[in-house]
């Protein structure tokens, strides 16, 4: 009886969402760019609740509650605190990413540094974004079989098999338009799902205020910042990263294409940040008033306080359903990367590199069965769940980040080359590689022989170094890219 | 090797909020500032839990200001008062394909 509460609620999830895809697919699409962008058709409510969704995941509820329940308040500061960065850094990146794309007529990431760069920065971008976004692609198939087998005592296969049966249906069918659809029945009920479970915990503690004098007297260390584990150069890495990765990640410049009109981007860069920072706050104070209820829990398995509480807060059936509207958000986030992968390679390399008289019904096709493939592969690299989901997300991020220069300096550094950018690529993340895992083997936290930065850090330093040096040094842009990149009506 | 890093990022984001709103060079600062405050937890000497408002402790609600609300009000200024209206958008749009129908 208790899990089929939460079987009720996926099935409500994984229906309502193909039916989202059903209905945008009967209305047949006019093009490949009306497939993979909604032909710049899509309203505020849409791309802001499709963007929360396309980047809310599994770590924004459990991983998150998980973070505060060890380390506090400060995982709030690391991760809830710079939301509203992004979204400021989200407009001075991509403000001619909007003024550009659809009069170019732009329906991958690789169309955008290509028109700017070159043909081979063009095809450079659809590979780094898959090699950044498959580590993120496995976890989030991963976690979606370990919430199926630890939390709901169900099958680790065979949760994990259906999610993506439903996920490559309503994606394949319903192209960008259909999952953004999706995304917002899937956002609407975890976000509510977050809010009732904090609402939940405030009234069992008989308010915010006692939940934190409670913990005040048990172990004030969570409220307090500790300069260990909270240190500048992690928190910078934490950060700067994640702004810089969500900037660079293929949901944004989906997200962009997808904009109708300047009232739309307005609202959804700025409702974006409130939203997630709301989800952020909610998913740490759960986490850290969980402590006061389950104060045992070591390492990974406080991985499961968010469940927990839920289901101790309140009755486990019902505990269940707000467990089940959490899954909308890592399917969510696998549709988006899968979608955002299928653009690129068709766009970049499939299009010009394999079938240049391709028709539009043909691209969206190929489209279609390179999803299907993408996820076939994830599957295998999870037949064991055994990958670390946390450093997985980060290393992504991380990853995606290094063609940050390229991204600026194309838009706002006139001698940026596409030598320069692919140095900067290429280099960056070697380095970043090299750093992690052979010398000195650090993700996040800061080494003496990197000078004291972290493996991104410096990796970024090295990337932005090569794209400034390597472009003085190479032939400049034609005066035809520049006229188009630095158009005056640019600068409004 | 921190401080270098943490001044070049400064340097990078002013630069671009200042190519962005060229007319606007006390906000760009400001709001550079609070952006690479919110990337700094300078409050790590306040290390004693002391409630200020609803049980959050004054570090938490000092940086919250800063480093969030801040922002958000520079957001929010930068979304209603800096950036195109739909009709701007759309004369720009037209500029753009104009131009790239001449270039082609």
């Amino acid at each position: 009886m208790e899990k089929f509460s939460s079987i009720l609620i996926i099935l409500f999830i994984s229906s309502s969402s193909i039916i989202a895809g059903w209905y945008v697919y009967r209305k047949q699409f006019k093009s490949a760019r009306d497939y993979y962008t909604s032909g710049a058709s899509l309203g505020p409510i849409t791309l802001t609740l499709g963007l929360v969704a396309a980047f809310c995941s599994y770590f924004t509820f459990f991983g998150l509650a998980s973070f505060s329940y060890r380390f506090g308040l400060g995982a709030l500061c690391l991760v809830g605190i710079t939301l509203p960065s992004l979204s400021y850094m989200w407009i001075i990146f991509h403000k001619k990413t909007l003024y550009l794309s659809k009069p170019m007529g732009w329906m991958s990431m690789g169309a955008v540094y290509g028109a700017r760069y070159g043909d081979f920065v063009r095809r450079l971008i659809p590979i780094l974004l898959l090699i950044a976004t498959f580590p993120l692609l496995c976890a989030q198939i991963m976690a979606t079989g370990i919430l199926f087998k630890e939390v709901l005592g169900l099958p680790y296969w065979g949760g994990m098999f259906f999610i993506l049966v439903v996920t490559c249906i309503y994606l394949t069918i319903g192209g960008f338009k259909g999952t953004s659809y999706a995304h917002v029945i899937q956002s609407c009920l975890f976000i509510l799902g977050g809010i009732v479970l904090f609402g939940g915990v405030v009234q069992y503690f008989g308010g915010l205020k006692n939940i934190f004098l409670e913990i005040g007297k048990v172990r004030p260390e969570l409220l307090s910042l500790n300069g260990k584990n909270f240190g500048y150069t992690m928190a910078l890495t934490f950060g700067l990263g994640g702004c810089i990765g969500a900037i660079t990640l293929p949901q944004t410049f989906m997200h962009t294409f997808g904009t109708k009109d300047a009232k739309t981007f307005k609202v959804w860069v700025s409702g974006y940040s409130f939203i997630m920072t709301m989800i952020a706050i909610f998913s740490v104070i759960t986490g850290i008033a969980g402590f006061l209820l389950f104060p045992h829990l070591k390492g990974t398995d406080a991985d499961a306080i968010w469940p927990l509480m839920s289901r101790e807060i309140f009755s486990p059936w019902f505990g269940n359903i707000l467990i089940g509207t959490v899954v909308g958000a890592g399917i969510s986030t696998m549709d988006a990367l899968l979608m955002g992968n299928a653009m690129n390679v068709i766009n970049d390399f499939y299009k010009p590199l394999i079938n240049p008289r391709a028709t539009e019904k043909k691209l969206i096709q190929s489209g279609r069965v390179v999803m299907i493939v993408i996820t076939l592969l994830a599957v295998l690299f999870v037949l064991k769940p055994i990958i670390p989901i946390a450093e997985l997300a980060q290393l992504a991020f991380s990853i995606g980040g290094m063609s940050i220069f390229a991204l600026a300096g194309g838009y706002y550094w006139k001698r940026g080359t596409g030598a320069g950018a692919a140095a900067s690529i290429i280099g960056g993340v070697i380095m970043l590689f090299v750093f992690t895992f052979l010398w000195p083997a650090v993700m996040t936290q800061p080494a003496p022989q990197l000078g004291g930065l972290t493996s991104f850090l410096a990796a970024l330093l090295i990337a932005g170094i090569l794209y400034v040096v390597v472009s003085l040094f190479t032939k400049p842009p034609s005066q035809k890219v520049l006229d188009v990149f630095f158009n005056p009506a640019l600068d409004r | 090797m921190f401080w270098g890093v943490y001044i070049l990022v400064f340097c990078g984001l002013l630069y671009l909020s200042l190519r962005n709103f060229p007319k606007h060079p006390v906000m760009s600062i400001l709001v550079t500032i609070c952006m690479m405050l919110a990337f700094t937890p300078l409050f790590t000497k306040y290390n004693v839990y002391e409630p200020i408002v609803l049980g959050f402790p004054l570090w938490f609600l000092a940086w919250f200001l800063i480093a969030a609300i801040f922002v958000w009000i520079f957001l929010l200024y930068t979304v209603t008062k800096l950036l195109p209206d739909n009709k701007e958008l759309e004369s720009i749009w037209e500029t753009v394909a104009e131009q790239t129908k001449k270039l082609e």
